[in-house]
């Protein structure tokens, strides 16, 4: 059973300065799932990711993957476990190549560096050969376009394209847990549909791979999320299946008392 | 598929091959006719000409791109013009020998370039101690050879590593500040390395160091005149030969980590720090390695200086000149590794042409800087996408043969 947890957080918290961002949060998600991070804006969502992420050092509280507290594990190093994101304003690096935006993602695969690159080209060739390869695979299964503009700066695509390209980076690193920040942030409801099928398509795709996912359309929540987490200024103040948090009144007050 | 467009487009045949030489030539003449003619009438010339094709060029992009494409489809026949052009240069600047001397600076300022452009252009990590730097490798190649007697190329290869080494002092600062305040942090460094040598005793003082041994290779000294048999050439030769050896081996190198993993990965940690990191990125280990590395190439352009004139002293090492070399890599390109030859030529060899501005030089630098940094931030080049065609094809190419190989047991 507990092998079964992929992560779990215990009282994960952290402040700046007088604000509590996230406070003794505790999560667990199941290997192999998909599980809904939801809650109203600031309410601490992307924090958390960033503390997963190690790009922030919770004040309180750790957290476990695969059995492993990594608290204080320096980004690059969190990364090589196998936990890859996306961003909630997109990340790419906009003047590289498409190809580029993914190659970074199989960084902590790569051998072949300094020595290899001036003096040993065959070698590397191989390497390259092989992330093209693979490179151009994930790219096709989220769009063919992508392929034929894979050598094109990624600042040239159009917003729904370039988070595929960034859902694909996270991919190349093959990660065991994929954090995704607001993936429809800025797209049309038709838009928002493909991108549902891209996330199916990325669970297919790996045999081994548990998503959590922040999103504000309830409908990507209702339609692909085993398990959902609400955070309400920091706090977890509800959990169940979509079902259970949509009747439950606390998550209803939070959301209405918000955009009403 | 990248091949068949060439041959679409380009000039094809013999036709192409004679265009693709017959520019090389054009060119080649009208440079080399500013350095002979002793006023100054084929620079102006040449400018009006040089702006006449910019101007023209882009209004027919169509014959721009045809010639392109055919330079590209003649690939290998254009690097052996150019080859054979250079090779050339001593001959043609037989009798100014000034000017190769020039020509063979602008070489050193290009190889320092191709240190810091790892550092600037492609890693974006502000370096404005690169005079500094090239002090750490003149000093150290001059005080080896005057003190220990040691051989030129171990001279210039140990200029080079500790050049690289003393780097990683600068390092820790470079690692915690960023942006606007590295500069800041570099160009103190720059200040303090002249201070030092100049107070320090063992460095010679402000007289600095005096009789360093010439360029001598296992008893070929390059302080005779280059005797060929058919013609002697001045012993700027020897200098200005050995610059190109080098300069081809570190842009080859250049260019190749730049079509790598390291290209990519410094590209990366450039553009966004903490997507590389979430990529698994070790970034402060990347940064210390091609800031390390930057500064072997920087150093060993100082090794070969103080070689070349037998003579250092600090103001040789002076911060104007660490401005220049930033100039040259943001004006050619940046992470653009021909941008840095065109750099050097625009900022090293056409001013000395134009002495009567000599006084407002640096003036006139400031102002190229601004010009460039608002209208076309990327340099005068244009971005070249990182290719792997290349290593691709190497490697399907392998694959092949690897096939055919079993086939043929097979059978
Ligand atoms: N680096 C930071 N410094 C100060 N406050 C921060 C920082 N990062 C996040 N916060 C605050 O933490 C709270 C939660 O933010 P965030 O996690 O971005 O919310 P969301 O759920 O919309 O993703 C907000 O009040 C935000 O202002
Ligand atoms: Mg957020």
């Amino acid at each position: 059973m507990n092998n079964n947890k992929i992560l779990y957080t215990q009282d994960l918290s952290i402040h700046f300065g007088g604000l509590v961002a996230v406070d003794r949060v505790n999560i667990e998600v199941q290997r192999n799932t998909i599980l809904g991070l939801i809650g109203p804006n600031g309410s601490g969502k992307t924090t958390i990711f960033n503390m997963l992420t190690g790009l922030y050092i919770p004040t309180g509280g750790n957290f476990f993957f695969e059995g492993e507290s990594l608290l204080g594990k320096p980004p690059y190093e969190i990364a090589r476990k196998g936990i890859a994101r996306t961003f909630q304003s997109s990340r790419l690096c906009l003047d590289l190549s498409v190809l580029d935006n993914v190659f970074i993602g199989m960084h902590p695969r790569q051998k072949h560096w300094l020595t290899s690159a001036v003096f040993r080209r065959s070698a590397l060739a191989e390497e390259v050969y092989q992330a093209y390869e693979k490179a151009m695979h994930l790219l096709n299964i989220f769009n063919p376009e992508l392929v034929k503009r894979s050598s094109e700066p990624a600042g040239r695509l159009p917003q729904i394209d370039r988070r595929r390209v960034e859902i694909c980076r996270a991919m190349a690193m093959s990660p065991k847990l994929l954090l995704l920040d607001e993936p429809s942030a800025g797209m049309t409801p038709e838009e928002i549909t493909e991108l549902m099928n891209d996330i199916r398509k990325v669970q297919q795709e790996s045999e081994d791979i548990t998503i959590i996912i922040v999103e504000h359309v309830m409908s990507v929540i209702r339609t692909i999320t085993d398990h959902v987490v609400v955070l309400n200024f920091g706090r977890k103040i509800a959990e169940g299946t979509f079902h259970e948090i949509s009747h439950n009144p606390e998550v209803r007050e939070a959301y209405l008392g918000k955009r009403g | 598929m990248a091949n068949n467009q060439h041959e679409k487009e380009a000039f094809r045949g013999t036709g192409g091959l004679l265009l693709t030489l017959g520019i090389e030539l054009v060119l080649y003449a009208l440079i080399m006719a500013i350095f002979l003619d002793h006023g100054g009438t084929t620079l102006i010339i040449d400018v009006i000409l040089a702006a006449a094709a910019i101007v023209y060029f882009k209004r027919n992009h169509a014959l721009a791109d045809k010639i392109s494409a055919t330079l590209a489809a003649n690939r290998k026949a254009a690097w052996i013009g150019v080859i054979v052009l250079l090779l050339a240069v001593p001959f043609v600047l037989q009798a100014s020998a000034y000017w190769l001397f020039i020509v063979i600076t602008a070489g050193l300022f290009m190889m320092a370039c191709l240190g810091l452009n790892i550092q600037l252009g492609s890693t974006g990590m502000m370096n404005l101690a690169g005079a500094a730097f090239q002090a750490f490798g003149a000093y150290t190649a001059g005080l080896l050879a005057l003190n220990y007697g040691l051989p030129t190329w171990l001279t210039l290869l140990a200029g080079a590593l500790v050049t690289g080494l003393f780097s990683i002092l600068l390092f820790i600062p470079v690692l915690k500040t960023k942006g606007h305040y590295l500069a800041l942090v570099t160009i103190a460094f720059q200040f303090m390395v002249v201070i030092l040598v100049e107070n320090m005793e063992w460095t010679g003082g402000p007289q600095g160091l005096k009789n360093i041994p010439l360029m001598n290779f296992f008893g070929y000294s390059f302080n005779e005149p280059l005797n060929l048999g058919f013609i002697t050439l001045h012993k700027y030769a020897n200098y200005y030969y050995f610059t190109l050896l080098l300069l081809f081996a570190l842009g080859i190198a250049a260019h190749r980590i730049y079509h790598s993993w390291v290209g990519v990965t410094a590209a990366t940690i450039r553009d966004d720090e903490v997507a590389a990191q979430t990529n698994g990125v070790q970034v402060n280990k990347w940064k210390l390695t091609l800031f390390v590395l930057g500064n072997c190439f920087i150093g060993l352009s100082g090794a070969f200086y103080s070689h070349m004139v037998g003579f250092i002293s600090p103001p040789n090492f002076a911060f104007d000149k660490s401005l220049v070399m930033v100039s040259i890599v943001i004006l050619g390109g940046m992470d653009n590794v021909l941008g840095i030859i065109l750099g050097a030529f625009l900022l090293i060899i056409l001013p000395e042409k134009l002495r009567f501005i000599q006084d407002y030089r640096f003036m006139i630098y400031g102002i190229v800087l601004i010009v460039m940094l608002i209208f076309q931030p990327r340099g005068l080049l244009p971005f070249v996408p990182r290719s792997y065609a290349e290593l691709i094809q190497r490697y399907r190419h392998k694959l092949l043969q690897g096939k055919k190989a079993q086939g043929g047991q097979e059978a």
